[in-house]
């Protein structure tokens, strides 16, 4: 019977159905048919704890920060200077992705924002250089996706709504894999540089043929623009290109340079600031902090002049629909959950597990895998909102940490976005990507970073105490 | 899905039908059989879209409320329950009541692995039966399981458990079926479209228009 439920649910939702509406009407149904009504009558009660959940009020909050930070072009600035300062460099452009990648997961959180902006802005800048397109390639989907793992992420505000986890203890816990993540990605590029020059120098038949390409009108890119909304609506795909390639001649001192930099800096590091210190040192809430964190983003972006007042009413319409959208899910897996409970599926799942005597190490694996697989098919918030609760009552009977489990779920869920043929950021990337990139290039591209992301989920497998909330 | 090549030939229209180009729904209305019909769903449509707008600055409130509440705590020591309890009100009406006005705009997120696929007809075909066979039934049994729920908290005339709380509690709660109605409603509103005003299902998904391709669906 739990089977053929979850089943139902499955193919129900490959249909392509919104998956809330499904999630809620197959188990509605299901519910109907196989258990008594009154069980259903607990639907509002399930309702009413995701309306006062203090926790899940952050979400909105911080979407509404990353959505201004969006539209107020901060990604951009940062950017811009970032390879301004380190473009000369050898490797400086991979390195300066890296950072800046790290620096907008800490600030906005949002993974296909940030590949598609550093895919239209560094992709032409590092390929005009001279870097192999698949590092290049690698390099932005990999620093891409850091805004799963880097605080304050949405994925681990609701996954430690779920796993019943302090949000704040969760963020200190993936601050340390998510540095270690940054520094492994630096290391690499900064290996490659050294000893395979070839990968980051100039070679004059790649270079103009690159060139040409760039420069070219492409229509996919025009309407990721316009869709994703990355940048003001004034500032088209030439105007972007012509920006990207004046930036390496563009200050001559080196002090110009750096003051530049600190300028465009100064914005988002104050609000990691802000957010992250505040939460970390305890005085605020997620919720405070979100709040705060979302206030300073318009004021900063007010104080900018960066967002118009048509942009600012599309934050509020898209945060709007985000949060329904999150949170309808929501309501509709615990429908979901209700009936699944009510079936006797978490007694089934337990039965299963003493039946076949999985050990703790099995089982771990075996979830993370079905993560991995899931994450190339389903979002972030479907895998977090169905499968863990269904796991949770496992985790205390095999005495494994939520904590520490939460953050191999969020590194896991990275990867799997990482990882071709089905990863997100690679479609988002090819979205953007000159019409000569080859999809085979990218896959390729993010091979090395898919190892670096395994080292050190395994690492953290092996040594929990990487994972800790009290570092002092 | 000859049908389709029907809809595009005029000679298949009676002659004498009012033609009006477009409308807000995008609808190319000349096809419509029944024109009072199509002009109820587009009032309802720019009724979900007005509502739905000014709901969207609810958010932006809770930002300053948000905000409001933590500098009277820090800064000056006090805290309003009433005002705390606002955020998470906020917040209630935030996600739940934009639902229906969220599925207009096509932004809840589907497993488009597939889907993205399917020619149009078919993906017009998928939605029907998904409002008709989940969102209609789901809608229906939340309001009917939340309606008695909402009622005994009226008859106990419920507030907050806390002194200094928000009164009427019920009113809070009363946004669980009310969202359902309206997401009900759009369901219907989105079969109406799909299998009466458009049978050929072409136009299925017309309230993907256009002008919801300016917007960012929210990725991990």
């Amino acid at each position: 019977m739990i089977i053929l439920f979850f089943l139902v649910v499955l193919l129900a939702l490959f249909l392509g159905f919104p998956v809330a509406l499904t999630l809620g009407g197959v188990s509605i149904l299901m519910g109907l048919c196989f258990l008594e009504s009154t069980f259903l009558e607990l639907l509002p009660l399930r309702v009413w704890g995701i309306m006062t959940n203090p926790l899940l009020l952050s979400v909105p909050l911080f979407v509404f920060m990353g959505l201004i930070l969006q539209k107020s072009g901060i990604a951009e600035a940062l950017l811009n200077s970032a390879s301004v300062l380190l473009g000369k460099r050898k490797a400086g452009l991979a390195l300066a992705v890296v950072i800046v990648g790290g620096i907008l997961a800490a600030t906005t959180g949002i993974v296909g924002a940030t590949v598609v902006t550093m895919g239209l802005i560094s992709l032409p800048a590092m390929l005009k250089q001279g870097y192999k397109p698949q590092l290049a390639l690698g390099t932005i989907a990999a620093s891409g996706t850091l805004g799963q793992i880097i605080p304050p992420s949405v994925v681990l505000v609701l996954l430690g709504s779920v796993l019943n986890v302090s949000v704040g203890d969760l963020f200190i816990g993936a601050l340390f894999p998510g540095l270690l993540l940054i520094s492994f990605y630096l290391l690499y590029i900064g290996v490659l540089a050294t000893f395979f020059p070839q990968f980051v120098r100039v070679q004059e038949s790649t270079i103009t043929e690159n060139l040409s390409l760039t420069n070219q009108q492409n229509p996919a890119i025009q309407s990721e623009v316009e869709k994703t909304k990355v940048f003001d609506n004034t500032l088209s795909h030439d105007e972007l290109h012509k920006r990207s390639d004046q930036l390496p001649q563009a200050d001559p001192t080196i002090y110009n340079k750096i003051s530049r930099l600190m300028i465009a800096l100064l914005p988002a590091t104050l609000l990691i600031v802000a957010v992250l210190g505040t939460l970390f040192a305890g005085i605020a809430s997620p919720t405070e902090a979100a709040g705060v964190g979302a206030a300073g983003a318009l004021l900063i972006a007010l104080m900018q002049k960066k967002i118009s007042r048509k942009d600012f009413y599309e934050v509020l319409r898209q945060t709007t629909w985000i949060t329904s959208m999150v949170f309808t899910i929501l309501v509709g897996a615990s429908a979901f959950s209700l009936v699944f409970r009510g079936l006797g599926g978490d007694v089934q799942i337990i039965d299963f597990l003493n039946h076949t005597q999985l050990s703790r190490e099995h089982f771990i694996w075996l979830v993370m895998g079905v993560v991995f697989i899931a994450g190339f098919f389903i979002d972030f918030i479907e895998i977090i909102f169905i499968i863990v609760p269904i796991l949770l009552p496992l985790l205390g009977h095999l005495n494994i940490d939520p904590l520490w489990f939460g953050i191999l779920i969020a590194l896991n869920l990275q990867t799997s976005f990482l990882t071709p043929p089905f990863g997100f950021a690679l479609f988002y990337l090819k979205g953007v990507a000159p019409p000569t990139i080859t999809t085979s290039q990218i896959y390729r591209g993010v091979l090395p970073f898919i190892g670096m992301q395994f080292t050190i989920l395994i690492l953290i497998y092996f040594f929990p105490s990487l994972v800790r909330v009290n570092w002092f | 899905m000859e049908t389709v090549d029907n809809n595009l030939n005029p000679k298949h229209y009676p002659q004498g039908r009012a033609e009006t180009p477009t409308s807000t729904l995008g609808i190319k209305q000349k096809g419509s059989i029944f024109p009072w019909l199509t002009k109820v769903i587009s009032k309802w449509d720019t009724f979900l879209e007005i509502s739905g707008r000014l709901l969207s600055i609810l958010s932006f409130l809770l930002v300053g409320l948000v905000v409001f509440n933590v500098l009277s705590r820090y800064l000056f020591n006090y805290s309003w329950l009433a005002l705390q309890e606002l955020e998470w009100h906020l917040f209630s009406i935030l996600f739940l009541i934009p639902m229906a006005w969220t599925l207009k705009r096509d932004q809840h997120v589907r497993v488009d692995f597939f889907y993205q696929k399917f020619s149009k007809p078919r993906q017009g075909l998928v939605n029907g039966l998904g409002q008709l066979f989940f969102t209609l039934p789901f809608s229906i049994i939340m309001i009917i399981v939340s309606w008695g729920w909402v009622g005994q908290s009226y008859s106990l005339s419920e507030a907050s458990p806390d002194p200094g709380g928000l009164p009427a509690r019920y009113i809070l709660k009363a946004i669980i079926p009310i969202s359902f109605f309206l997401l009900a409603i759009q369901a219907l509103a989105d079969l109406i479209k799909t299998f009466v005003l458009s049978p050929s299902g072409k136009l299925a998904s017309t309230h993907i228009s256009s002008e919801n391709t300016e917007s960012c669906k929210e990725s991990p």
